[in-house]
């Protein structure tokens, strides 16, 4: 058996004894930073020892080891989960579960966490038969242990191994359930709300095998739905999900469906947001793992639950409920069920009091378009998300604007056009600077779906007028969208009224202006079809640059000097020999002349690089 | 060094390395050794006030105002304390000031300090940030060569906090020996902890260092000395911006939600060629995530040191 399985190489290479020495020494020093990193080693120790001393020696001296540093623990339980691969092959791994009892027992929850993944991992690696022998009475003592630190940790010890003890020990496996029934009635209610957080993942890891045991769990369900304490309450609808894949249709719809049902209009605001959350992997479970009529009726009874959720008194569950609207509309059948249903909760919550719920809606209301077509579109969800631009909440009309995807693609051009674009007009002043970047981002899709025609005389001269805006980065997303709007519009658009208010830019009396002017000039150069533009484009774009690398502001200097150089290869295209020498010279008496170090740096660089192109 | 590199890193939130730290401070203290007490700085230029440790409101202050070096920044200190991202902000501006030395100045606020660090949250988060007090002690030890204020055009004074009754002209503040730590008292200590006051003539602070000093003062050291106002930072105002003294003095202060729960906005003063001012308010970034805000890496618990 010895060396069955060898343990993986750390990396250390050959083994210092004395170092070796030195690492176990420390993991008793007074010093709590010796005594963590010689934890850190552990695995080097063990490697250096070889199996049979880790077994005999390193592991009980180990279990001697008492630490009141959590740190130290924790680093203890990182290094136990992966020391089984040490002491001799699988059917030796059982040895490190006594450590990992204590440490499962500890306060710090942190620790317990880590030594219950420990476990966990040292179970998967023994051999089925050992399960028996030494898993199961491990997590029986942590399980009736005094204190209820072990008996949580207990609570996780179940999934993962249960479905592997063996089918003919029948009787372990009986009392394995009953002891996790035990801890699912555990007077301390952290270790019920524990004991229920592990149902689901229980359910379906011993699943299908045997009726009997999950049909004990759903009676533990049931029971901890009804739990006094909410903080158990609310783990029932994570386990719903579990559950609707692991029972059969009729059984969900017998007793899952009413206790979910009931979460909706639990006691407890924090309960029922639970549901209002989950709402939507809720609704996609259904769908996806209960077929049939009881698949249908479970569905329908979920939409009327969701309604309630909706109007729900709280607004944090309103909120969750609404931003569950679009997993909803995913799954909508029935189009005038849905419309009849949720039409009215949705004007509601267009008016809701808490900007939160309205914020919500917002981002999600329009992905309603799709599942209600587009007449009921038009009739009921337009409205809404009208009234929502207008909202007095800054996030709520950017939401609206950030998701119009969907409403585009149903409702279509037109009536999008004469509806909403007055409104987005509207924002394009908004005072909200992300606000305004967000129209600016949809612009060119708005240009593509509503077409050049669309895009009348205010809204061109906005996007002109973003370049001149008191937000740098408004004026980089508007010289980014001057680029997508020339290539869109056309050079003649380019040269005839982008240009002009360029060239008026660049005689702004604030730098910052100047600065943008150029960084249009560039971007207009680009889609000005750059193998042809016009030579007195060119000759326009040259002169202002020119101008402004004798600007009495050294920021506008050499960045004119940097779009000089982007320039160049344009001009040598063009053949455009004078233009290109006047460049060379300008960049040049800027590199040797400038009184500012950073224009020099940048104008020098400029020049030694359209040298360099040619 | 590869400033670039340590920039763009620092763009993206995450602290450089000891060493890094060590050669930028090595590479910081050579410029501003060149600075004068008071630095003579150009027009255009956009001034900051405090910004204590919210980095992502810094990034949000240079998404709006532009990057260096496009733009021109003086920033006036507190750059460190209160926030969970001191060591971030105060890396940015002092590894901006050493790339961009033209374009760029920072001076000293009353928090870039030894004995304040220690209180407020800059020393805590080195040592979390870094497992001992190196980082803090090159910063630190940084922060003695920063200068105690600026002008522009010869035309704004700017210091972090306000004015001393030991000092009635810039050339005095010239003679000074600024190379220490924030002294309790004196003109050093009155130029980063002095606030503006309603009363006339000067008062006793309530912050236990500095004065307090009314519009009298303010006119009579603009008059003096040829300025059109004082810009200063150091206190909290609700708008970002506020006028005191009959227009002789303004106070920006760039920390949008100051402490994450004043819920004050957060401003800066753009200075254009012509030392013709614009003020631009903005609020804190948004940040994802349900920690109400706070970004990552945020302890669980308020430090006691909060408001």
């Amino acid at each position: 058996m010895e060396g069955a399985a060898p343990p993986p190489d750390d990396g250390g290479g050959c083994v210092d004894l004395g170092e070796i020495a030195v690492l176990i020494d420390q993991l008793k020093n007074e010093d709590v930073r010796l005594r963590l990193e010689s934890n850190a080693n552990l695995l080097r120790i063990a490697r250096a020892l070889g199996p049979e001393r880790v077994r005999e020696e390193l592991v009980p001296f180990i279990c001697d080891l008492t630490d009141d540093s959590d740190d130290v623990l924790f680093e203890m339980a990182d290094q136990l989960g992966s020391l089984g691969a040490y002491v001799g092959g699988p059917a030796h791994a059982h040895v490190v579960l006594e450590p990992l009892e204590a440490l499962a027992a500890v306060e710090e929850a942190r620790v317990r966490d880590r030594a219950v993944r420990a476990a966990l991992e040292v179970a998967a690696a023994m051999p089925d038969e050992s399960l028996v022998s030494y898993y199961v009475p491990f997590v029986q003592r942590l399980g009736n242990h005094d204190w209820f630190t072990a008996r949580i940790s207990a609570c996780g010890l179940f999934a993962g191994p249960h479905g592997r003890l063996p089918g003919r020990k029948r009787v372990i496996q009986l009392r394995f359930n009953a002891l996790f029934a035990r801890l699912c009635r555990d007077d301390t209610p952290m270790v019920r709300r524990v004991a229920a957080g592990q149902l689901g993942a229980i359910a379906l890891a011993g699943g299908s095998s045997d009726g009997e045991p999950l049909g004990s769990l759903v009676s533990l369900f049931e029971a901890l739905a009804r739990d006094d304490q909410d903080s158990v309450r609310l783990q029932t609808v994570g386990n719903c999900a579990a559950l609707f894949r692991a029972l059969e249709p009729a059984r969900v719809r017998g007793t899952v469906l009413p206790v979910l049902l009931a979460t909706a209009t639990d006691r407890s605001w924090r309960v029922r947001w639970s549901a209002a959350a989950a709402f939507a992997e809720l609704a996609a479970a259904v769908d996806d793992d209960v077929g049939g009529d009881d698949g249908a009726h479970c569905a329908e009874a979920l939409r009327a639950t969701f309604v309630g959720l909706l109007n729900d008194v709280e607004p944090e569950v309103r909120c969750a409920a609404a931003g569950a609207l679009s997993g909803v509309a995913r799954r909508v059948r029935d189009e005038d069920a849905a419309l009849a249903a949720l039409a009215p909760s949705i004007e509601a919550l267009s008016r809701d009091g808490s900007q939160q719920v309205r914020a919500a809606l917002a981002s999600s209301v329009g992905d309603l378009a799709p599942a209600l077509g587009r007449d009921a579109t038009v009739a009921r969800v337009l409205p809404v998300l009208l009234a929502l631009l207008r909202d007095a909440n800054a996030e709520v009309r950017l939401n609206i604007i950030s998701n119009l995807g969907p409403v585009h693609a149903v409702v279509g051009v037109d009536l999008l056009s004469q509806s909403l674009l007055p409104a987005i007009v509207d924002l394009a002043d908004d005072a909200k600077w992300r606000v305004r970047g967000a129209i600016i981002e949809h612009v060119p899709l708005i240009a593509d779906q509503l077409g050049v025609a669309f895009f009348d005389d205010a809204l061109k001269a906005k996007c002109v007028g973003w370049l001149a805006d008191d937000v740098a980065a408004i004026r980089i997303a508007a010289t980014r969208n001057l680029r997508l709007l020339a290539a869109k519009f056309g050079e003649r658009w380019a040269r005839d009224v982008a240009l002009p208010k360029v060239a008026d830019l660049a005689r702004q009396r604030y730098y910052l202006r100047r600065i943008t002017a150029l960084r249009a000039l560039d971007a207009l150069c680009d889609v000005l079809a750059p193998e042809d533009v016009a030579a007195d484009v060119l000759a326009t774009v040259l002169d202002l640059c020119d101008d402004l690398c004798d600007d009495p502001v050294a920021n506008v200097r050499f960045n004119a000097a940097a779009t000089l150089r982007k320039l160049a290869p344009r001009l040598q295209r063009h053949r455009a020999g004078a233009e290109l020498a006047l460049l060379k010279t300008k960049l040049r008496s800027l590199a040797d002349d400038d009184g500012d170090v950073d224009v020099v740096a940048i104008a020098s660089e400029a020049a030694a690089a359209v040298d360099g192109d040619e | 060094m590869n400033l670039e590199g340590c920039i763009e890193k620092l763009m993206e939130c995450r602290p450089l390395t000891e060493t890094e730290v060590r050669q930028l401070c090595d590479n910081a203290r050579d410029a501003l050794k060149r600075d004068a007490n008071v630095r003579r700085v150009k027009s255009p230029v956009t001034i900051v006030g405090d910004i204590h440790g919210q980095f992502h409101d810094l990034l949000e202050l240079f998404r709006i105002g532009g990057h260096a070096p496009d733009t021109n920044y003086l920033f006036m200190g507190d750059y460190v304390d209160r926030g969970y991202y001191s060591v971030e902000c105060v890396t940015l501006v002092v590894a901006l000031k050493v790339r961009y030395p033209e374009r760029v100045t920072i001076l000293r606020g009353n928090h870039e300090s030894r004995q304040i660090t220690q209180v407020y949250g800059f020393y805590d988060e080195c040592v979390r940030k870094y497992g001992n007090a190196s980082v803090w002690k090159l910063f630190t030890d940084l922060f003695d060569h920063l200068p105690l204020a600026a002008m522009v055009d010869e035309r704004l004074f700017c210091p972090h906090g306000g004015l001393s009754p030991s000092l009635d002209t810039v050339d005095q503040i010239l003679a000074l020996d600024r190379a220490h730590e924030v002294p309790h008292e004196g003109p050093i200590c009155d130029l980063m902890w002095s606030d503006p006051d309603d009363r006339l003539g000067w008062g006793i602070s309530p912050r236990g260092a500095g004065y307090t000093f009314g519009h009298d003062i303010s006119e009579k050291f603009n008059r003096e000395n040829g300025f059109d106002f004082i810009v200063r930072a150091h206190q909290l105002v609700m708008e970002g911006y506020s006028w005191f003294h009959n227009e002789r003095l303004v106070t920006v202060f760039s920390a949008p939600n100051y402490c994450y729960r004043c819920g004050n906005m957060a401003a800066i003063m753009e200075v254009d060629e012509h030392l013709a001012s614009n003020f631009i308010q903005f609020d804190p970034a948004p940040r994802r995530g349900g920690d109400g805000g706070l970004g990552i890496e945020v302890s669980q618990q308020t430090p006691d040191y909060f408001l």
